[in-house]
């Protein structure tokens, strides 16, 4: 150990001298996570809004005609459950005429339903997924040339990790906003091109490596480390 | 510790005005601005009382806190710092290990001289020589190697002691 390190060991309580803001306990207390209430709550309404009118539509379609009010009929016995709907008899109507109106195959599964919790740390997971696989994907591909030749790629990822990074420091400090929303989903969209351009560049100069020198499999390969 | 793991804001308003201090300056050694300080000293207090049940020794709180603090710095240089200063820093500077140009000065100027060092050498000098980590453990961490740490630690010991003795020479000679 050097003799400047131990002298601050040495006095290290010392070198406290700083004292953080009376505020800070307070602003503490009444932080929360950036919450994207907006953005979910209009996603939510949006996706409440087509559902209804789906179900609307599909459960209660517009009567074409002016036939009293009909009974329908559900087949149990297999999947496809036929609605059939029958006139009513009424006492005015000699004639009567069974109708089958619609038959519809009901699919055993039910449509997915979005989450109205899905926020936006659902989709920075399935970006982060993405961006993981296909990284590992890099990281375990053999090069045939010298790996500083793909810096470039690095470089231009790094610029991106900086860049999320600054976005959501802007998110802790004033909250989630549209045109951080916009920007972070730009960044990832950025990131994953980026990597797929790595990923084409590799297979390229691997090829023409490979190419001018057939024997290049025998000599150990590098490999890329982002 | 028991309340505060609960969730009691008395006993953890007690427990962070307790630590406060001492992980503020770990904070505004390590970051640019006070008000990022600020921030990191929240979110490391937030990320401990979040997580107070997994401390099985309550009298290892400090110590806890102080790792959680210090890796929270450590994401937070890895974010800001831009590493591809260090290729300058690696140049060798003579430094004259008999010399304790330091032993007079206040350990509160040693402080603030700290806190203007360049942001690569800072974060090392703060891991290596106030953290006392291993510069084996601060490149693992940081994702430099070991000589660039050691390099970069060289570069702040010199510009510490070229800056300090400087303000020193000017104040006695008014």
């Amino acid at each position: 150990m050097d003799e400047l390190k131990k002298h601050i060991q040495l006095h290290r309580a010392e070198l406290d001298t700083d004292e953080p803001s009376g505020l800070s306990w307070s602003n503490m207390v009444s932080k929360r996570r950036p919450v994207v209430r907006n953005l979910v709550m209009r996603w939510t309404v949006a996706a409440s809004l087509v559902l209804a009118t789906g179900a609307l539509i599909y459960f209660f379609p517009a009567k074409e005609n002016k036939t009293p009010m009909a009974v329908v009929q559900v087949d149990h016995n297999w999947d496809i459950r036929v609605a059939r709907t029958i006139p009513a008899i009424t006492a005015t109507s000699d004639k009567q005429e069974k109708t089958i109106i619609q038959s519809r195959r009901v699919q055993k599964k039910k449509a997915p339903v979005p989450s109205v919790m899905y926020g936006f740390e659902g989709i920075e997971a399935s970006y982060a997924g993405m961006l993981n696989l296909q990284r590992e994907r890099l990281r375990m591909q053999p090069i045939y040339v010298d790996a500083a030749y793909f810096d470039l790629f690095k470089k231009q990822f790094a610029g991106l990790n900086n860049q999320e990074e600054n976005v959501k420091q802007r998110i802790r400090k004033t909250g989630m906003q549209d045109i951080y929303f916009d920007e972070l989903i730009s960044i990832y969209q950025e990131k994953i091109n980026v990597l797929k351009q790595l990923q084409l560049e590799i297979n390229r100069i691997n090829t023409r490596t490979r190419q001018a020198d057939p024997d290049i499999n025998a000599r150990p390969p590098s490999y890329i480390n982002l | 510790m028991r309340k505060a793991g609960q969730g009691d804001e008395h006993a953890r308003g007690l427990l962070y005005h307790q630590f406060a201090k001492a992980m503020f300056n770990i904070c505004m050694r390590m970051c640019r601005t006070r008000e990022d300080a600020e921030d990191l000293l929240q979110e490391s207090f937030i990320l401990a009382f979040r997580n107070l049940r997994q401390l099985k020794e309550p009298a290892g709180f400090g110590g806890w806190l102080k790792r959680i603090v210090i890796n929270e710095c450590i994401r937070y240089t890895k974010r800001t710092v831009r590493w591809a200063e260090l290729d300058e820093g690696h140049m060798q500077i003579p430094y004259d290990e008999e010399d304790e140009w330091f032993s007079d000065i206040a350990m509160s100027r040693i402080h603030d001289e700290i806190k203007k060092l360049p942001d690569a050498s800072r974060a090392v000098f703060n891991l290596y020589a106030v953290e006392n980590l291993s510069h084996k453990e601060i490149a693992e961490a940081l994702g430099i190697t070991e000589s660039t740490s050691k390099s970069q630690y060289h570069r702040a010991r010199h510009l510490l002691k070229e800056r300090i003795i400087k303000i020193e020479l000017k104040k006695a000679h008014g």
